[in-house]
């Protein structure tokens, strides 16, 4: 699975590459949480929008952030993840239900 | 190890560099006075269960000390009713409330004393040493150094606590230095991709990026950003180092536990301040050492092994 049929699943807006490989989700604002637990190639579900959120994802290796309940990124962020070639969703739905349709798109 | 090597081992790893003389002694410190009997410091000694006794003048300046070993001469020679100072040893070997936690221990080496009188500049005695001070002391500042490791004895007692390569050559530097949290995570993104460029694994890489990451992170929320990042990398081993200027960790046991933070409301709402940055790095570092104590510069080395994948 790739980012984009993450997108097309989430009905999401997006910022940055669509075509990395996604093989796990994860779900958490706590960003020690993140860095110790989710894995390389994650999707990333949080309403974290600062700047260190594109930074965690960077260093974990995470494919797509997700930001949830219609939060979105300031410029400055969305230039940062561009950077680092990373890509953001935003969704209008909650933490809990963007994981549950990532699991129901396979995402374990 | 000598007692000479535990010295130098000392000065190296810079352990107990905070104790000095003033913060070892015992401040209750019972004194007579030169004319004072022989019979009278007797008494004391058996009464504190003290194996010398300092004599001072009427201003407390240090003039003498009287050891059990006088008293059993005087006790011979039948002159328990003299006065003290026809008995004692006026040149006394003294140390100054500012002297070294190494001059501290050399002393104890040099003179084979079992205790040593403590004065200022003026003379003025403020207190004794004793082994039994020097011991408790070091048990003290136990509490602000933290070694992970199965090994915690031998790592601290064969000198690579915090490994020597660092003071020469180090691979990768980076100075830290963010305000607020914009840049913070710079040095350890850096870190990775060098780590990468050495055809490090992986895993080993995150997990070393992680750590860095979080150490950094450390630095730029409690240590006022100010600090540096280091890492030697060669044949397996990546062994990386970040330091700061303060205000330390007070107390690094409760710092170890997860949940625990001193973060304010604000660094919790941007998720961080969760209690978790130091417990993730002894999750995934193979050996750690931190050297820390309150208003002291922290520093946390971490060692990482691509065998232990």
């Amino acid at each position: 699975m790739i980012v984009h049929d993450v997108i097309e699943s989430l009905g999401t807006d997006v910022e940055g590459d669509t075509t990395r490989q996604v093989t796990s989700g994860y779900t958490c604002d706590l960003l020690s949480e993140v860095i110790a637990k989710a894995t390389l190639g994650s999707a990333w579900a949080t309403i974290q929008t600062h700047v260190n959120v594109i930074a965690v994802a960077a260093m974990v290796g995470i494919s797509v952030i997700i930001v949830c309940e219609g939060r979105t990124c300031e410029p400055d962020v969305v230039e940062r993840a561009v950077k680092e070639h990373m890509t953001i969703l935003y969704s209008r739905d909650s933490a809990y239900t963007v994981s549950g349709k990532l699991y129901i798109l396979g995402l374990r | 190890m000598s007692l000479e090597q535990s010295v130098e081992a000392l000065r190296y790893l810079g352990l107990f560099s905070n104790l000095d003389a003033s913060s070892v002694m015992s401040t209750a410190v019972y004194a007579l006075h030169p004319e004072d009997r022989v019979a009278a410091a007797r008494l004391l000694m058996r009464e504190k269960s003290i194996s010398g006794v300092p004599i001072v003048d009427a201003d407390f300046r240090l003039v003498g000390l009287i050891s059990v070993s006088k008293i059993i001469e005087a006790l011979a020679d039948g002159r328990l009713a003299d006065s003290v100072d026809s008995v004692m040893t006026h040149d006394v070997i003294s140390l100054h409330a500012h002297d070294s936690f190494e001059t501290i221990l050399s002393s104890f080496q040099r003179f084979k004393f079992g205790r040593f009188p403590v004065v200022e500049e003026d003379g003025k005695l403020v207190g004794m040493i004793t082994d039994t001070d020097v011991l408790s002391a070091i048990i003290r500042s136990f509490y602000s150094v933290y070694v992970h490791d199965q090994r915690r004895t031998i790592t601290l007692g064969s000198f690579s606590a915090l490994s020597k390569e660092f003071e020469n050559s180090a691979g990768f530097v980076y100075d830290i230095s963010c305000t607020g949290l914009e840049n913070a995570g710079e040095g350890s993104a850096r870190l990775k991709a060098f780590l990468q460029s050495k055809g490090f694994s992986e895993s080993v890489v995150r997990r070393a990026s992680v750590c860095a990451y979080e150490a950094e992170i450390n630095v730029c929320i409690h240590a006022g950003g100010k600090g540096s990042l280091r890492a030697i990398a060669h044949d397996g081993e990546i062994t990386v180092r970040v330091e700061d200027e303060g205000p330390g960790i007070e107390n690094i046991d409760l710092a170890m536990k997860e949940g625990w933070s001193t973060a304010t409301d604000a660094i919790r709402e941007l998720g961080f301040g969760a209690g978790m940055g130091l417990p993730n790095i002894r999750r995934f570092s193979d050996h750690l050492v931190i050297i820390s104590g309150k208003d002291k510069p922290t520093k946390v080395e971490m060692i990482f092994l691509e065998s232990k994948e």
